[in-house]
């Protein structure tokens, strides 16, 4: 009796072992080699003094390199599109856990307030990519269990399964060779730097894509939003971090479409982060004169921003922030 | 916590692990822990409505149990526990009734008189018509005494509120599940091995086949005009949807409760294999239609004054068809309920009358069916009757469920219209492409045709007898474990992205 019982336990453990060999075989051969992946690496093996944490806005809105030219620091963009401020407390618990930085930029975006993070992509975007770690952990037993079973699973479930496949061989020659060149990550529309900032190259605004905004009602707020909101100024404090939030420039044109909910939003953050005594830049209201809202200046109506006028709102950025008077 | 999540397969497996870890006598108290574990994970309230039915009807039943044994009177004790029976049925019905039917009342009223009401905020518990129907069979079977009332206030919670089958049934009945559930099984390697291929192929039917037949239907029924070449595929990928959506479901839940050594009743049996619109309710959420039968037609039909209708019948129509007349209103008024059960909105009454009728009208025209066929010279056993009679099931089936799923009745009038006046099969390639060009593909047509004929043929395998879980075990470990991540893997990668709506059948 008691030699069945073990036999079962030792076929279930098999069994189990052979399935766990062919998800992590799929996942090497179809999960795509993103920049993600890129920047924690870098994150993890390379000291930067700053990190940029938020959307897309300030993935393409901010670079490194510039804001920090002749301080003598380092940086690294980490923001990126469909970041919440769940992934934003993870990386920035990552980057404690490994190399700590002296200043976190926070662009909060109103938009990730009112909304819920989408199942799906964004749920492995960040978490597959985290090497194993407490930060990872934690991640895991708080933001993966919602997740569909797929997101651990497989992973690439989200990736069109013909193009991936077509894509195993570089996908093994870049894991298995420990690639971590940008190259490929530059498009005809982009520029990816090393520094994770995305330089997008200028769009005429006719050729603009259609706006969708998520518009900000003060009673949409979610709860877990705010409460991720600070739980990232609690970790700064903690680990004598200065945290500095932001909201990057907006285009004229879109702030004027919805002036009430802008402005709500803005009432908002101002007095949360007053409340908190965090730096808030917001560069719609209080910083509005200090950068141009020319739509000439952006990509879409969404306030991403083309290469120029980002270098030159990361140099006013710099100045803000970093300048020995600031 | 979503049947597909990750918290739930944890939660599962943690479960699991418990339950095979304590001794044998205890496993239950792992069951009902988990049960009201899992139940709570939807809210207080929802919960609390689940304790309120669970304890009116097992006061119910203990009321009816201590009738029987102080009165030996038969008369006496029957007409006595008859009124406790109306109390613990209204007590249970009225909560299914307020909750999910104040709403769908509210609409109609809203229909008629072109306004919009509803009642914001009123609490719909998950699995509510599945335990209602559960618990209202129990106090059934204890007045008509084909089960003892349970004296074990923990065991009948078990019984009610098993996680499983909680969600969207299938609905059980006390007898045949309660010993299973208290009993406690060893743990066998053969019940975890069948019961993951089961769960991964109900996850492969509803995921695959129904997540992308869904979307097709949806995007042609958002432009019927302008797909008018494909509308006819509106229905047909709807019965995909439909049967892949719940009987997945159902495959999923029977899966988990394999794993606890617990086999649930089925509840579908290749339902589109039907020879008759009959022969499908009996394939057909089956322990509905079991229920059906034991609980509303039976003694419906031999009730008293349904017997006068009988007798009348005789003397008007003569004694084969008086005699056919009691089943027919029986069936009318079943499927009435049927309807019901689904909502309280036109198109799932509608849609259960069409189903009375018809079986109604069958068994009323039965004889003449017969003579026709006799007079026709047409073979009932041969393969090509059958064939037609299961094409004219599918068929009859189908427009039933066209009405449920277009917007109205002008709708469903223009899709039949444009079956067979514009039929273009090749603007399936030109809806735009979804999210990440995935959507509307060739590709994805190709997945979801090739998803059917695996489907198609698995289910002809298992009407010939055979069973694949059988064979597949057959086979080496090795290869059972490749099989199973296999179908997984075809799941998850091969299946739309957005598939986010979970099991249909989990609404009601």
């Amino acid at each position: 009796m008691r030699n069945t019982k073990i036999i079962s336990v030792m076929k279930f453990a098999g069994c189990l072992a052979v399935f766990v060999a062919v998800l992590l075989l799929l996942d090497l051969m179809l999960y795509p080699c993103t920049y993600v992946r890129n920047d924690l690496h870098a994150l993890t093996t390379e000291q930067d003094d700053v990190l940029i944490l938020g959307t897309s806005n300030s993935r393409m809105g901010i670079d490194p390199d510039t804001m920090l030219k002749g301080t003598g620091k380092t940086g690294r963009n980490l923001a990126n599109g469909g970041e919440y401020l769940c992934d934003s407390y993870y990386l920035l618990k990552l980057a404690v856990e490994k190399n700590r930085p002296s200043t976190v930029i926070l662009d909060v975006d109103p938009g990730y307030l009112v909304t819920e993070k989408e199942k799906g992509n964004n749920y492995l975007l960040f978490y597959h990519e985290f090497p194993v770690s407490r930060a990872k952990f934690s991640y895991l037993t708080a933001i993966m269990p919602q997740s569909d079973f797929r997101a651990l699973l497989f992973p690439s479930y989200e990736y069109p399964l013909k193009s991936m496949i077509g894509r195993i061989p570089s996908n093994l020659r870049v894991k298995l060779g420990g690639d971590y060149s940008s190259g490929q990550f530059s498009t005809a529309n982009m520029r990816y730097h090393e520094n994770g900032f995305i330089e997008r190259y200028p769009v005429s605004e006719d050729k603009f894509p259609g706006w969708n905004p998520v518009l900000f009602e003060t009673d949409q707020v979610k709860e877990d939003n705010i409460a991720y909101l600070e739980k990232i100024i609690r970790l700064c404090r903690d680990h004598d971090i200065r945290l500095v939030t932001t909201t990057l420039p907006q285009p004229d044109r879109s702030l004027v479409s919805f002036p009430e909910n802008y402005e709500a939003a803005w009432d908002y953050l101002s007095s949360f982060m007053k409340k908190n005594n965090v730096k808030y830049f917001n560069f719609n209201r209080e910083y509005y004169d200090s950068f141009s809202h020319d739509v000439t200046g952006f990509v879409d109506y969404d306030g991403h921003m083309n290469g120029e006028s980002a270098e030159q709102f990361s140099a006013l950025l710099g100045k803000m922030l970093f300048s020995t008077n600031s | 916590m979503s049947l597909t999540s990750n918290l739930f397969f944890f939660f599962l497996a943690v479960c699991l692990l418990c339950y095979y870890l304590v001794p044998l006598g205890r496993r239950w108290i792992v069951l009902l822990a988990a049960s009201c574990v899992f139940y709570l994970s939807f809210g207080i309230p929802a919960f609390l409505c689940l304790v309120y039915s669970t304890l009116v009807t097992y006061v119910t039943g203990r009321v009816i149990g201590q009738i029987y044994e102080r009165y030996t009177d038969r008369k006496e004790s029957r007409k006595r526990a008859r009124s406790v029976v109306i109390i613990g049925m209204v007590l249970d019905f009225a909560m299914l009734a307020v909750l999910k039917y104040t709403n769908d009342i509210l609409g109609i009223f809203g229909q008629i008189l072109h306004g919009n009401y509803s009642l914001k905020g009123l609490l719909l518990p998950l699995g509510i018509s599945y335990y209602t129907f559960q618990t209202v069979s129990y106090i059934l079977d204890v007045y008509w005494k084909r089960t003892e009332a349970e004296k074990n206030f923990l065991h009948f919670a078990l019984f009610v509120s098993f996680f499983p089958q909680l969600v969207q049934g299938p609905i059980g009945r006390y007898k045949t599940l309660m010993p299973q559930l208290t009993e406690g099984h060893a743990f066998r390697f053969r019940n975890l091995q069948f019961g993951l291929m089961r769960m991964a192929w109900g996850l492969f039917k509803s995921m695959l086949l129904a997540g992308w037949a869904g979307l097709y239907r949806r995007a042609i029924c958002a432009d019927v005009d302008h797909f008018s070449g494909i509308a006819v595929f509106i229905v047909l990928l709807y019965s995909v949807e439909l049967y892949g959506s719940f009987s997945g479901g159902i495959d999923f839940v029977l899966g988990i409760a394999e794993l606890f050594g617990i086999h649930l009743d089925e509840n579908f049996r290749r339902p589109y294999f039907s020879v008759s619109l009959s022969d499908f309710w009996r394939r057909w959420h089956i322990t509905l239609g079991t229920w059906m039968r034991d609980y509303v037609m039976y003694p419906l039909t031999l009730s008293r004054w349904m017997g006068k209708i009988g007798k009348n019948a005789r003397k008007r129509f003569g004694k084969k068809t008086g005699l056919l007349i009691p089943m027919c209103i029986s069936s009318i008024i079943v499927f009435f309920l049927v309807g019901l059960w689904h909502g309280a909105a036109f198109n799932n009454i509608g849609w259960g009358l069409y189903n009375g009728v018809i079986i109604a009208g069958s068994n009323l025209l039965a004889d003449s069916f017969r003579k026709w066929k006799t007079a026709l010279h047409i073979n009932g056993e041969s393969k090509l009757w059958k064939v037609f009679t299961i094409l004219r099931t599918f068929i009859l089936v189908n427009i039933g469920w066209l009405f449920d799923t277009t917007k109205n009745f002008g709708e469903a009038l223009k899709v039949i219209g444009y079956s067979f006046t514009r039929l273009h099969p090749s603007q399936f390639l030109s809806i735009a492409a979804g999210r990440l060009g995935r959507a509307y593909t060739p590709t994805a047509l190709t997945i979801l045709g090739v998803g059917v004929l695996l489907l198609f043929f698995v289910s002809l395998f298992q009407e010939r007898g055979s069973c694949i879980r059988e064979r597949i075990s057959r086979c080496p470990l090795v290869v059972q474990v490749l099989i199973f991540s296999a179908l997984l893997a075809a799941t998850a990668l091969l299946s739309p992205m957005a598939a986010e709506r979970g099991f249909i059948y989990a609404q009601y």
